[in-house]
């Protein structure tokens, strides 16, 4: 999660796993740019990016959204943008990022979350949950 | 036609002194002889009359009429001495053509020797004078054209004759009008500066494109330059000229090639005549633009004020979006609750409660945002800044926009028009505008046959009636503006098609200005009008409310 509004989107995410995945999920929020450690990026089943960073942030969430996708060509359909600003659509071209990328608008509560979780994530009959 | 009439004037005293002369003095030939004269003057005249090339041929015809009337007068006394210069002085009137000619001098000198047979030197030497007086005045007139021209091109700035939209082109023009005249490219550019108080000289606008902004002199070279108004660079070839105006003081710096200054004392004297003459009209002009600069920054800083409030809207708006999430789960766990097992529902419930107090805090902070827009005082759009102001300057208001919208005007009451104290309002002028626009370019936009505008004083209220004819297929229309504008809650006003009636509800109530719709008339006559009431007062003198010929702000 790379979200710099931490405490007021916890609470969906948590309330997703309790709801739909029995607990089962962990996150991690980076609420800078420089938080984020793309050495690990594959260790995580699905990124949500949000555009507005914290002040303190070197770089935006497009900025991380072309080091994702475009440097460590992490996967397209586990990126997700997650973000309040309502024209974000039109600003992915001009920012050179896959226009496809699933964008989720702010606010969301926790059965949002829990679809789009649902949409990229499957349980496996042992247990096990795998990328769709 | 000015050059033709002081022509014939001149050759009718020419006539009217040789009659003079014939009179008083004894003649060569029978008096009577001499009335032959005018008559052939006259025809002669008016055959060589028309072309500017045979003005020579008149001025010749004029010196055989005076030779005529003056041969056998010898010795010529003073009065007819007089005659014989009038060729001469002649020219001078006709200052700019001919007076610069030897020709006429010689002529003259001539017609003097035959005429009195012995030559007289002190004749030929005032007729020599007379000829040089003629001279000066050529030279003057040429200096006064060339004046005018130059200074021309600083007018034909205001009046766009030339093209010239930005003052630094004016520089260019002046450039070619002094290069003319000297007949060369003595004078490179011109660069205009202010000096301020540390003696600095700021570039105001020039010639040529300037990446230097600033320019330093000495203060040898300035204390001159502030006590003479004047100053010779002979290192930078550079004269410098300096004008007061109002609280500047300009300089202008004229940088000419070496050559110049090698130049006749005469054309340098002259040009330096003439640069100054410029420069002074140049610095109103350049007063001028910085007052229209003045108002434009303080324009663009209020637009900046205006854009910064509108971003920081938007803002604010996201901010609310951003800390609804917590609400949004809270609720949908309170409607989804009876649908999950018992289980699931403690588990989620222990988590919704840190939600609740998560959501608590976010609520907070969506009233403090909303709050900090709806403040007034956070707002430079809502123009509260209501102020005392003479009902004339109302009219004046209310009259442009009506004369701009509909070319039309305002009718005002007869006790309007008679009040004996001076009446004022409390508005703000632009809410004012607003209100006013907005109702105005409603007619504009829906008026069907005529309409009316009218000022009347009811009570203690200034009543600015509105009235538009109605078409049939408008009635219903008028009938939902009629409860909209009367109902006195905005609700549903803002998204409807609704000719601007939520903002000017907001001017009116913003202003205390009570609007009150009716639809008068039957059948086919009826007429929508709209009132707007605003309270007046006597004015008590202590407040300094605009009169309705001042400035109204734009």
């Amino acid at each position: 999660m790379i979200e710099d509004m931490i405490d007021t989107i916890r609470g969906a995410f948590e309330l997703a796993a309790i709801s739909e995945f029995n607990e089962n999920m962990s996150f991690i929020f980076c609420p800078r740019s420089q938080d984020v450690d793309y050495g690990s990026i594959n260790d995580f089943a699905l990124i949500f990016v949000d555009i507005e960073l914290a002040k303190g942030s070197k770089e935006d969430g497009f900025s991380i959204l072309r080091r994702l996708l475009n440097e460590r060509h992490y996967p397209l359909n586990r990126t997700i943008i997650l973000t309040g600003n309502t024209v974000v659509n039109e600003k992915l071209e001009e920012n050179s990022i896959d226009p496809k990328i699933l964008v989720v608008k702010k606010p969301v509560n926790y059965d949002d979350i829990a679809k789009v979780l649902k949409e990229r994530i499957k349980l496996s009959p042992e247990g096990e949950y795998y990328l769709i | 036609m000015h050059h033709l009439l002081s022509s014939l004037l001149y050759r009718l005293i020419i006539i009217l002194y040789g009659a003079f002369i014939v009179l008083t003095h004894d003649n060569i030939i029978a008096t009577p002889f001499y009335a032959i004269l005018p008559f052939v003057y006259a025809p002669l005249f008016i055959l060589l009359l028309g072309k500017e090339k045979w003005k020579y041929w008149r001025l010749l015809l004029d010196i055989l009429v005076v030779a005529a009337v003056l041969y056998g007068k010898a010795p010529l006394d003073n009065t007819c001495f007089v005659v014989a210069l009038f060729p001469l002085i002649s020219s001078i009137a006709h200052t700019g053509s001919h007076a610069k000619y030897w020709p006429i001098l010689i002529l003259t000198g001539v017609l003097l020797i035959v005429v009195d047979q012995q030559v007289i030197p002190t004749h030929l030497i005032v007729a020599f004078l007379v000829w040089l007086a003629g001279v000066q005045s050529w030279y003057n007139s040429q200096t006064n054209k060339f004046l005018s021209t130059t200074v021309g091109h600083i007018d034909d700035y205001f009046t766009n004759n030339d093209g010239t939209k930005k003052p630094h082109e004016i520089y260019k023009n002046i450039i070619a009008e002094i290069n003319s005249y000297l007949e060369c490219g003595y004078l490179k550019n011109i660069y205009s500066y202010t000096l301020d108080a540390n003696n600095t000289l700021w570039l105001v606008n020039s010639s040529e494109f300037m990446w230097v902004r600033t320019l330093l002199l000495d203060d040898k070279a300035i204390a001159k330059l502030k006590e003479k108004r004047y100053l010779l660079d002979k290192e930078s070839c550079s004269r410098f000229f300096l004008v007061e105006q109002n609280d500047f003081n300009y300089v202008y710096r004229c940088e000419f090639d070496p050559n110049y200054m090698r130049l006749n004392f005469r054309k340098g004297y002259v040009v330096s005549y003439v640069l100054e003459l410029a420069f002074g009209r140049m610095s109103t002009l350049l007063a001028s633009e910085y007052r229209i600069a003045e108002t434009r920054r303080k324009a663009f800083e209020e637009t900046k004020e205006h854009i910064e409030y509108v971003s920081k809207a938007l803002k604010a708006m996201h901010f609310v979006r951003n800390k609804l999430s917590p609400i949004s789960s809270v609720i949908t766990f309170y409607s989804d609750m009876d649908t999950m097992d018992a289980e699931k529902v403690k588990k989620m419930e222990e988590r919704v409660k840190k939600e609740v107090k998560q959501a608590k805090g976010d609520m907070s902070e969506i009233i403090k945002t909303a709050n900090f827009l709806l403040d007034k005082q956070n707002n430079p759009y809502s123009g509260a800044d209501v102020e005392t102001k003479n009902i004339k300057f109302l009219f004046v208001i209310l009259s442009e926009i009506v004369q701009y919208h509909l070319g039309g005007t305002v009718e005002v009451s007869e006790e309007i028009q008679q009040f004996e104290q001076r009446m004022v309002v409390r508005v703000s002028t632009m809410q004012l505008k607003l209100l006013f626009t907005d109702i105005v370019s409603n007619i504009e936009r829906h008026k069907s046959s005529g309409y009316a505008i009218r000022m009347d004083a009811k009570d203690d209220c200034l009543v600015v009636s509105f009235i538009n004819d109605i078409g049939i297929s408008q009635e219903a229309d008028c009938n939902n503006l009629l409860r909209d504008i009367n109902n006195s809650n905005n609700e549903g006003i803002v998204s409807r098609k609704s000719h601007g009636v939520y903002n000017i509800k907001t001017s009116a109530s913003t202003m205390g200005v009570e609007l009150k719709a009716e639809i008068i008339g039957e059948k086919k006559n009826k007429q929508y009008v709209l009132r707007t009431s605003f309270k007046m007062f006597e004015d008590n003198g202590n407040n300094n409310s605009n009169d309705g010929n001042k400035d109204t702000g734009d």
